[in-house]
C-alpha cells in the first residue's frame, strides 16, 4: 500500500460514512495528479520522502477531514451577548447558594472543620457550576434553533423605537438577568420542579397548608413577571407600556401579600437531617414586617415609574 | 492578543472568502475537475489550498450552484464539476454586485483625502 493509499484511509476514518469514500476517492485523485505534476516538472518520479513531504504539506487527516464537516454551533451568534451575561450571573448564584450553604453547615456542626470545608466547597461550586453551564446551554441551543431572532425582528416598526430619555435611563441587562434566574429557580422549586432540599446539610423552606390554595396564582405572577423580565433583557430601556406592565403586576403581588400577611406563622425554615435536624418558625410579625417592608420598596418604586412614566411623556 | 500581521492575515482571509466563491463559479463556466480548477485559478493568481477548495466544492454543489460527475479522464477517475442554472444566476448576480462593489469602493478612494 502507497504512502497516498495509507493518506487518504486516514481521512476516511475520520469522516462521517456517507461522505468517506466519495471524498477518499477525490482526495487520492487529486493527490495521483499532484504527484504527476510535480514528477513531470522534477522528470522523475517522486521518491518516498518527497511524497511524505507532499502528505506533510496537505496537513494532518484529521484536520483535512474536518474541513469536509459542518461546524455547528451551539449557541448562535445572536444569542451569544445574552447567553455569556446568564452564564455569567449563573455562576455567581451558584456561588452565593453554595456559600450560604456551607455556612448553614458549619453553624451546624459542633466542631466545624474548615480545611475539610473549604475544598470541599470548591468543589460543590465547581460540581454544580458545571450543571448550571450545561443546562443553560441546552436551554439556549433549544431556543436558538426553534427561533430565529433575525426572523422574529423582521417585523420590528420603527413607531416602537424608546424616546430618548436622560443618559442612564436603561434597563440595566443585569439586574434583568438577576430577576429572571431567581424568580424561574423561585417558581421551580416553589412546585417541587427542583429538589426543594438542597445538598447533604438540606435547607428547607417548610410551608403552611393554606399555601396550596394560592400556589397557581403565586406561579402565574412570579411567571408574568418572568415574561416582563425577559422583554427588558430583550428592549432594555423603559417604554410606557413597560411602566405600566410594572405597576399592573403589583396588582397580584399586593393582593397575594396582603392575603399571607393575615396567616398565623405561615412559614418555618427547616435545616440539617436526621437526629440533628432543626426547625424554626418564622413569627407571624416578621412575616408582616417582611411584608410591610416589601410594600414600602413597591410603594417607593411605583411612585418612581409614575415620574418616570410622565417623563415619557 | 492578536498581532499586527494576524489581524492581517484574518482580514485578507474574509475578502478573499467571498471572492473565492465568485471566483469558483466563475471559472466552472468550463468543467473542471477537482486538481484542474485549483490549478486554472492558481495560474490566474489565486492560489486556493485543497483543504479550502473542495470543501467549497461540496457546499455550493449542496448549495444546489453545482453539479459533479464521476469520469474517466486520462485513464483516471475524476470528478468533473459543472455550473448549475441556479449557479449561473448566481455567478451574474455576484459578478453584477461585484461590479458595483468595486465602483463605490473606486469613488470611495478617489473622493478620499
Amino acid at each position: 500500500m502507497n504512502w497516498l493509499e495509507r493518506y487518504t484511509f486516514a481521512v476516511k476514518s475520520h469522516l462521517p460514512a456517507e461522505l468517506r469514500q466519495d471524498v477518499a476517492d477525490e482526495l487520492l485523485s487529486d493527490l495521483e495528479d499532484e504527484c504527476e505534476h510535480r514528477a513531470e516538472a522534477l522528470g522523475r518520479d517522486l521518491t518516498d520522502d518527497e511524497t511524505k513531504a507532499l502528505l506533510k504539506e496537505r496537513g494532518h487527516p484529521l484536520l483535512v477531514a474536518a474541513n469536509y464537516q459542518p461546524r455547528p454551533t451551539l449557541i448562535s451568534e445572536e444569542l451569544y451577548p445574552l447567553y455569556i451575561l446568564f452564564l455569567r450571573w449563573v455562576v455567581v448564584a451558584i456561588a452565593l447558594v453554595q456559600v450560604i450553604l456551607a455556612g448553614v453547615s458549619v453553624l451546624n456542626q459542633t466542631e466545624p472543620n474548615i480545611w475539610q470545608l473549604i475544598p470541599q466547597l470548591g468543589w460543590n461550586i465547581l460540581h454544580a457550576s458545571l450543571y448550571g453551564f450545561a443546562w443553560l446551554t441546552l436551554i439556549f441551543y433549544l431556543f436558538g434553533e426553534s427561533i430565529s431572532l433575525t426572523d422574529f425582528f423582521k417585523n420590528w416598526k420603527p413607531e416602537s423605537l424608546p424616546r430618548v430619555t436622560v443618559q442612564g435611563e436603561y434597563i440595566s441587562r443585569t439586574g434583568s438577568t438577576i430577576e429572571v434566574m431567581i424568580m424561574v429557580y423561585f417558581v421551580a422549586w416553589l412546585n417541587h420542579i427542583v429538589p426543594q432540599s438542597l445538598g447533604d446539610n438540606p435547607i428547607e423552606l417548610v410551608f403552611s397548608d393554606q399555601w396550596s390554595s394560592l400556589l397557581p396564582w403565586i406561579s402565574a405572577v412570579i411567571l408574568a413577571s418572568v415574561v416582563l423580565s425577559l422583554s427588558k433583557l430583550l428592549f432594555p430601556y423603559w417604554t410606557r407600556c413597560k411602566i405600566v406592565a410594572d405597576l399592573l403586576l403589583y396588582i397580584p403581588a399586593i393582593t397575594l401579600l396582603a392575603i399571607i400577611y393575615q396567616w398565623e406563622n405561615p412559614l418555618a425554615v427547616h435545616i440539617g437531617t436526621g437526629e440533628h435536624a432543626k426547625q424554626w418558625d418564622f413569627s407571624t410579625g416578621v412575616i408582616r414586617l417582611i411584608i410591610i417592608g416589601y410594600f414600602l420598596v413597591a410603594a417607593v418604586d411605583a411612585f418612581n415609574k409614575v415620574k418616570k412614566f410622565k417623563a415619557l411623556g | 492578543m492578536t498581532t499586527v500581521s494576524e489581524r492581517h492575515t484574518k482580514l485578507t482571509m474574509e475578502l478573499r472568502r467571498g471572492l473565492l466563491v465568485m471566483a469558483v463559479l466563475e471559472a466552472l463556466t468550463a468543467p473542471h475537475y477537482g486538481y484542474s480548477l485549483r490549478r486554472f485559478l492558481g495560474d490566474m493568481g489565486l492560489e486556493v489550498d485543497e483543504g479550502t477548495l473542495y470543501p467549497l466544492l461540496r457546499r455550493l454543489e449542496t448549495q444546489l450552484l453545482l453539479t459533479s460527475d464521476w469520469e474517466v479522464q486520462e485513464g483516471r477517475k475524476r470528478r468533473v464539476y459543472r455550473l448549475a442554472p441556479a449557479g449561473e444566476t448566481a455567478r451574474q448576480a455576484m459578478l453584477d454586485e461585484w461590479q458595483q462593489l468595486n465602483r463605490a469602493l473606486h469613488n470611495i478612494t478617489e473622493n478620499t483625502p
